[in-house]
C-alpha cells in the first residue's frame, strides 16, 4: 500500500516546489541559479574580455556602440530537497505516520522536477539517512525510506544534523517535527539556514499535544525520558494547558519568521490534501 | 475557650491514617504523554499565576481534614465562658423591693436586673428550663418551671419594683429549695442584697448566683413619722418627722408637710451621714384629712421612701371597758380625756358591750373566749389569758425593754420592783417587750385582727402602781390597742407590704367593702368573721376605705431603714457558702459541640458533593 493515497499523488503530479531563492546547484536543473549559465533566458550584458566565447559576442550591439559586449544566460539547476523527520519518540503514533505522508507527498512534488530528493531521521542522531535521488522513479525509494523511519530514543536535532552530510548545491530543508524538544529552535533554524537557502518547518501537532483526552489525579509519563509529573486536571486545567501550547506555538511560528523561515502548523488532524492543496499553496511552498 | 472532654482531642490522631491512606490513594493513572516539555512550562505558568493551587489540588484532602477537625472539636465539647450561666434548671430570683427602684443604675436597679435576667433566659438551651421567681413584699413564683422563654421573657417584663420592703429571705429559700427535688439546679439572684441575713439560709445543694445591681448608697429618706398629742394641749398633735441621709457626705434636707394640698409646716436641716435629724410640726387636732410629707435632697436615688402619708382622723373618744380593777387603775385610764370608760366586776360580758367597747381591760377575774379581733389589755396572769403560764416565780429582775415599742414610750422599767411574776411557757405569736432574768413580763401583739397587750404579773405585786409609770403605760398600751380601731386613734398607716386588717360591723356584706389604691384602682379585699384583709399595700399613699356610705383612710409608708440603706451587697452569706458577686455578669459556659457538628457534616457534604462533582467529570 503506498505512502501516499494514488488519487493524491494523481493531484500532486502538476505541482511543484517553489522557491523565492536562486541558489547555486550541483548539477543542471530547472531551478535559476544564483550562476550565468547557458539557458534560452537573456540575464545581462558585460564588456568582452580577450577569452570570452566569441559565441556570446553581441553582434546588434557592436554595430551600433562599435563595443564588444558579451551577452550572459541565466543559469537553471537543480535544488536538493532535503526532508527531514523528527522521528524522536515523542513523535511515535499518528505524528510520525503524518510527517511520514507529508514527506512523502512533498517528495512525490519534489521529484517531479529535475530536483533531488534527500531523507533523514533525526533523533538524538542520524538515525535514517538515504542519499539524494531524482526523478519519479525514485518515489517508490523515497517512500519506502520514509516508511523505514520508525521514533526511537530521544530529541537532539542539533547532534543529528552535525552528522547529517553536507549536500552538495543549494538545498531546501523541510523539516517535519513537533519542536518538543529543549534545545531552542534558533539555533537549530541557523544550522540548517547554513546550508541551505529555504528552510519550511512543518509543526506537526497531535490532540495529545493540543488538548489531552486526561482528567483527574493523573501521572504524566514523558515518552522520551520516562520523566514523570503528578498532576491534577480538569476542564480549567485543560482549557488553561491549551492556551499555554497556542502561546508556545505562536511564539515559534514568529522565531521562524524572524529567521526566515517559513512556518507551517499541522494538525494530525488535518486532512493531507488540505494541507497540500490548500495550506501549502496559499503560503507558496507548492505551486 | 474549654473543653468538657478533652480526651475527644485525642480521636485528632486520626488524621494520620487519612492522611496516610490519601497518600497511598495517591496511586495515580499513568498517563504518557508526548513531553512534558509544555506541561513544564504549563505548570511554572500556573504557579506563578496561583500559589495556592497546589492547595486546590488538594481540596478534597483539605476538606476531609477540616471535617474530621471539627468532629473532633464537637467530641471534645468545647464550651466559651459567656455572660450567661448554663443551667439545666435556671431559678431566676428577681428582688422587686423598694430600694430595687433606685436609680443609680439606668433605668432602675430593677430594670438593670431585669435586663440581665432576659440574657440569661435567653441563653438558656431549648433542654434547659427555667423558673422566675419574684421576691417583692410577698414571695411569689410568678412563672413555674417552663421550657417556654417567651413565657419567662413576658414574666420579666411585667414586673414592677414595689414600695415595700423586701423578702429576699423568702424568695432565696423558696428558690434553693427546688434543688431538692430535681438535680441541677442553678439559682440567679438579681438583687442589691436586700435586708435580710440569709446566713441561716442552706443552698440544698443549689448552686447560687449572685448578679448584684445598683452603685451608689446616696440616698435620703423619711425613716419615721408619727402623729402624737401635743404636750402642751390636749386638743392639740404634732407630726414627728424622721429624715436621715444614708450617703457618705452632708446633704441639705427640706421636709414639707401638707394637709389636705396644704402647706402646713416646712423645714430645712443640714442632714449629716447616717444620723437621723427629727423634724417637729404642729397640727390641729380638729382637723381632718390626708397627711402628705415630703423630703427633697440633692443626692438621693430612690423616690418611693421620700414621701409619707397619714390619714389623719378628728380625735374622738376611745370606749374602754375595764373588768374588775382598782379606783387606781380606772382612774388612770380616765386621765385621757378623750376615753370613755365603763366599768364591769369580773363575770359574763354582754356582747352589746364588747361590740361598743374599742378596747377591753381585764384587772381581775377571768378571761372570757370568743375575744378574737378584739383589743384586750389583760393586767397580769389570770385565768384565760392570751398567753401559757407555768411557775410562779420570785423577784424577776428587769433585764430590758424595747424603748420604740408604742406601749412602751416614755416609761424606764429598769427601777421597778416585781415581787411575783409568772413564767411564760407558750407565748402564742405574742413578743415579749418586757424581759426579765425569768422570762417575759410584758407580751403585746396581734392574734386574728385584735391586738392583745399581756402582763406576766400582777401589778399589785409590784411598786409599778405607786410609779408614773403605771398611768403611762396604761394610757400607752390603751392608746396602741385602739389605733386601728374605727373610732380610735387619728392617724392610721401601716408599712408598705404588710396587711391592713379592721373589724367590720357584723353581717357587712363583701359587696359593700370597697378600697381604693393610691393609684385610683380597686384593691382586692378579702373578708372573713367580719374581718377586712386589704394585702396589697404595696405602693406608697393613701388607701380609701369604703364601708356601705361610711367612708374612712389609711396610708402605707415605706418607713424601712433597711431598703432606704440602698448602698448594694458585695456578695450573699448562705449558710454553707458566700455567694460573691459576679463582677458585670454571671459566669457562664456556652458549649459549642452543636455548632461544631453542624460545621463537620456540611464540610463532609462539601466533600462528597466535590468527590462526585469531579467523577461525573
Amino acid at each position: 500500500m503506498s505512502l501516499v493515497p494514488p488519487k493524491l499523488l494523481q493531484k500532486l503530479a502538476r505541482l511543484g516546489l517553489s522557491t523565492r531563492k536562486r541558489a547555486a546547484g550541483a548539477r543542471q536543473g530547472e531551478r535559476r541559479s544564483i550562476r550565468r549559465g547557458q539557458s534560452q533566458e537573456f540575464a545581462d550584458h558585460r564588456q568582452y574580455v580577450p577569452g570570452d566565447d566569441l559565441r556570446f559576442l553581441d553582434w546588434h550591439l557592436y554595430g551600433r556602440l562599435d563595443t564588444l559586449w558579451i551577452k550572459l544566460f541565466e543559469e537553471e539547476e537543480d535544488r536538493v530537497v532535503q526532508l527531514l523527520l523528527d522521528c524522536s519518540e515523542s513523535m511515535e503514533g499518528d505524528k510520525l505516520q503524518f510527517a511520514r505522508q507529508l514527506a512523502g507527498a512533498l517528495a512525490f512534488v519534489a521529484l517531479g522536477r529535475t530536483d533531488r530528493v534527500a531523507v533523514a531521521g533525526l533523533s538524538d542522531g542520524l538515525s535514517h539517512y538515504a542519499p539524494p535521488r531524482r526523478g519519479r522513479a525514485s518515489t517508490n525509494a523515497i517512500f519506502n525510506t520514509l516508511e523505514a523511519v520508525v521514533a526511537s530514543s530521544g530529541t537532539d536535532l542539533g547532534r543529528a544534523l552535525e552528522s547529517y552530510p553536507r549536500q552538495r548545491g543549494a538545498g531546501i530543508a523541510l523539516l517535519f517535527s513537533d519542536l518538543l524538544y529543549e534545545e531552542p529552535l534558533e539555533i537549530v533554524l541557523k544550522r540548517l539556514l547554513s546550508r541551505n537557502s529555504e528552510v519550511h518547518i512543518f509543526h506537526i501537532l497531535s490532540p495529545v499535544d493540543l488538548r489531552p483526552d486526561i482528567y483527574g489525579d493523573v501521572v504524566l509519563v514523558d515518552q522520551e525520558s520516562g520523566e514523570e509529573m503528578h498532576v491534577s486536571v480538569n476542564e480549567r486545567t485543560l482549557d488553561r494547558y491549551e492556551a499555554t501550547v497556542h502561546a508556545w506555538a505562536e511564539e515559534t511560528e514568529a522565531t521562524c519568521r524572524r529567521l526566515g523561515a517559513k512556518y507551517v502548523r499541522v494538525p494530525t488532524t488535518a486532512s493531507l490534501e488540505d494541507v497540500i492543496l490548500r495550506d501549502l499553496r496559499r503560503l507558496g511552498i507548492v505551486s | 475557650m474549654n473543653f468538657l472532654a478533652p480526651l475527644g482531642l485525642a480521636a485528632g490522631a486520626l488524621a494520620i491514617p487519612l492522611v496516610a491512606m490519601y497518600f497511598l490513594k495517591l496511586r495515580r493513572k499513568k498517563v504518557k504523554v508526548p513531553s512534558l516539555l509544555l506541561w513544564q512550562q504549563f505548570q511554572k505558568s500556573e504557579q506563578l499565576a496561583s500559589p495556592f493551587e497546589r492547595f486546590r489540588r488538594n481540596l478534597m484532602l483539605l476538606l476531609q481534614l477540616l471535617a474530621l477537625l471539627l468532629l473532633v472539636l464537637a467530641l471534645s465539647r468545647p464550651y466559651m465562658t459567656s455572660d450567661a450561666p448554663l443551667a439545666r434548671s435556671l431559678v431566676v430570683v428577681v428582688d422587686t423591693s423598694a430600694s430595687m427602684g433606685a436609680e443609680d443604675v439606668s433605668p432602675t436597679r430593677l430594670g438593670n436586673a431585669v435586663e440581665r435576667a432576659h440574657d440569661l433566659v435567653s441563653s438558656m438551651s431549648s433542654s434547659d428550663e427555667g423558673m422566675l421567681i419574684v421576691a417583692g413584699p410577698r414571695t411569689e413564683v410568678t412563672v413555674p418551671f417552663t421550657r417556654d422563654k417567651s413565657a419567662l421573657h413576658s414574666g420579666l417584663d411585667a414586673l414592677v419594683a414595689s414600695e415595700a420592703r423586701g423578702a429576699l429571705r423568702e424568695g432565696v429559700q423558696l428558690a434553693v429549695s427546688m434543688a431538692r427535688s430535681r438535680p441541677g439546679v442553678e439559682v440567679v439572684v438579681l438583687s442589691d442584697g436586700g435586708a435580710d441575713s440569709l446566713a441561716d439560709v442552706p443552698t440544698g445543694g443549689a448552686e447560687v448566683t449572685f448578679v448584684p445591681v445598683g452603685r451608689s448608697d446616696d440616698n435620703a429618706a423619711i425613716v419615721a413619722v408619727d402623729l402624737r398629742r401635743s404636750p402642751s394641749s390636749e386638743l392639740e398633735r404634732q407630726l414627728f418627722v424622721t429624715a436621715q441621709n444614708y450617703g457618705g457626705d452632708d446633704q441639705e434636707g427640706t421636709v414639707e408637710v401638707y394637709l389636705d394640698g396644704e402647706l402646713i409646716g416646712l423645714r430645712s436641716e443640714t442632714l449629716p451621714p447616717d444620723t437621723p435629724v427629727s423634724f417637729v410640726f404642729d397640727v390641729g387636732g380638729d382637723r381632718s384629712g390626708t397627711i402628705k410629707v415630703t423630703l427633697a435632697a440633692d443626692d438621693d436615688y430612690l423616690e418611693a421612701d421620700n414621701t409619707a402619708w397619714l390619714a389623719l382622723a378628728r380625735l374622738s373618744q376611745r370606749r374602754i371597758t375595764l373588768i374588775g380593777g382598782d379606783s387606781l387603775t380606772a382612774r388612770a385610764l380616765q386621765a385621757d380625756p378623750r376615753v370613755t370608760l365603763r366599768r364591769f366586776a369580773p363575770g359574763p360580758i354582754p356582747a352589746t358591750i364588747l361590740d361598743n367597747s374599742d378596747a377591753i381591760v381585764f384587772a381581775n377575774g377571768n378571761v372570757p373566749d370568743g375575744l378574737e379581733g378584739r383589743n384586750v389589755l389583760i393586767l397580769g396572769p389570770l385565768p384565760g389569758s392570751k398567753v401559757e403560764f407555768a411557775d410562779e416565780v420570785r423577784n424577776p429582775l428587769v433585764l430590758g425593754w424595747r424603748r420604740t415599742h408604742p406601749v412602751l414610750r416614755f416609761v424606764e422599767w429598769d427601777q421597778i420592783i416585781i415581787s411575783r411574776s409568772q413564767q411564760v411557757t407558750d407565748n402564742r405569736n405574742l413578743v415579749a417587750i418586757v424581759d426579765s432574768d425569768q422570762g417575759p413580763l410584758v407580751l403585746a401583739g396581734e392574734v386574728a385582727g385584735g391586738r392583745v397587750v399581756q402582763l406576766a404579773f400582777d401589778p399589785l405585786r409590784s411598786d409599778l402602781p405607786l410609779r408614773v409609770a403605771w398611768p403611762v403605760t396604761l394610757l400607752n398600751a390603751v392608746g396602741w390597742l385602739t389605733e386601728n380601731s374605727s373610732t380610735g386613734e387619728a392617724a392610721q398607716a401601716i408599712p408598705t407590704g404588710s396587711p391592713f386588717v379592721r373589724r367590720l360591723p357584723d353581717d357587712t356584706p363583701l359587696e359593700s367593702v370597697r378600697v381604693i389604691g393610691p393609684d385610683g384602682n380597686d384593691i382586692d379585699v378579702q373578708v372573713s368573721d367580719n374581718l377586712l384583709r386589704v394585702r396589697d399595700t404595696s405602693k406608697v399613699g393613701v388607701y380609701e376605705l369604703r364601708i356601705g356610705a361610711v367612708r374612712s383612710a389609711f396610708a402605707a409608708n415605706l418607713l424601712s431603714p433597711d431598703e432606704s440603706e440602698i448602698g448594694p451587697r458585695p456578695d450573699l452569706v448562705l449558710a454553707d457558702s458566700v455567694v460573691q458577686a459576679s463582677v458585670g455578669a454571671t459566669a457562664g459556659r456556652r458549649e459549642l459541640w452543636r455548632w461544631l457538628l453542624a460545621l463537620g457534616i456540611v464540610a463532609l457534604f462539601i466533600e462528597w458533593f466535590a468527590y462526585n462533582r469531579r467523577r461525573a467529570a
